[in-house]
């Protein structure tokens, strides 16, 4: 499997485990919705795990797909920086403007950070095919 | 930068492949290299050009 395709399996796994846990939290506490929620987030770390495993091999000194990562990492950091201070100051102002409104519509700080982690891994993997394309690794050949 | 490393390749009846394995790269970076997308590290066009037993300029030069 490309690592390109493992990326946005990963990140198709993350939007469902969000969605277990927002539905979990806004559902009315049932005696299952613990047990789902837990079975839900360790299946999705076995499955990605998993499929880790059937990544293609690739060469470790191979420099151009160093530079596709490194770019790749880069620009997810700024976007995952830009994101955060988004958030954070979205925050103070509703906070004092309203304040319990984040707790109330958005479950608080944690469930934030979980929305940019998954979006962290959609941004790298967006980067991750725009620079592969960049760099010729979606060329083909005569041979 | 533009590079003969087809020309070469073809002189040295190699594949992508083969050069790929002999300077430890994958074979969409020497498909990119030749097609002008990813301008290779001193090192990697070194590796390559001794591969082909020519120097560096012979394979790579500035256009």
């Amino acid at each position: 499997m490309k690592r390109n395709t493992y990326f946005i399996i990963v990140a198709g796994i993350a939007f469902l485990e969000l969605s277990l846990i927002w539905w979990m939290i806004k559902s009315p506490p049932r005696p299952p919705g613990k047990e789902i929620l837990a079975i839900g987030i360790a299946a999705g770390i076995i499955i990605a795990l998993l499929l880790k495993g059937k990544t293609e091999d690739l060469p470790e000194g191979d420099e151009r797909l160093h530079l596709i990562n490194e770019k790749s990492a880069m620009k997810t950091l700024q976007i995952t920086w830009i994101l955060l201070f988004s958030f954070a100051a979205s925050s103070i102002v509703f906070i004092v403007e309203r304040g319990d409104f984040f707790i109330k519509h958005f479950l608080g700080f944690p469930f934030i950070q979980m929305i940019i982690l998954f979006a962290v891994i959609v941004v790298f993997a967006a980067f991750r095919i725009y620079y592969t394309d960049k760099y010729g690794g979606y060329d083909s050949d005569e041979e | 930068m533009k590079n003969n490393i087809k020309v070469f390749r073809a002189m040295n009846d190699m594949t992508q492949e083969d050069l790929a394995n002999e300077v430890g790269v994958t074979r969409q970076t020497i498909l990119a290299i030749e097609k002008g997308k990813y301008d290779p590290s001193l090192s990697l066009a070194f590796k390559i050009s001794r591969t082909f037993n020519v120097n560096v300029e012979e394979v790579f030069f500035y256009d």
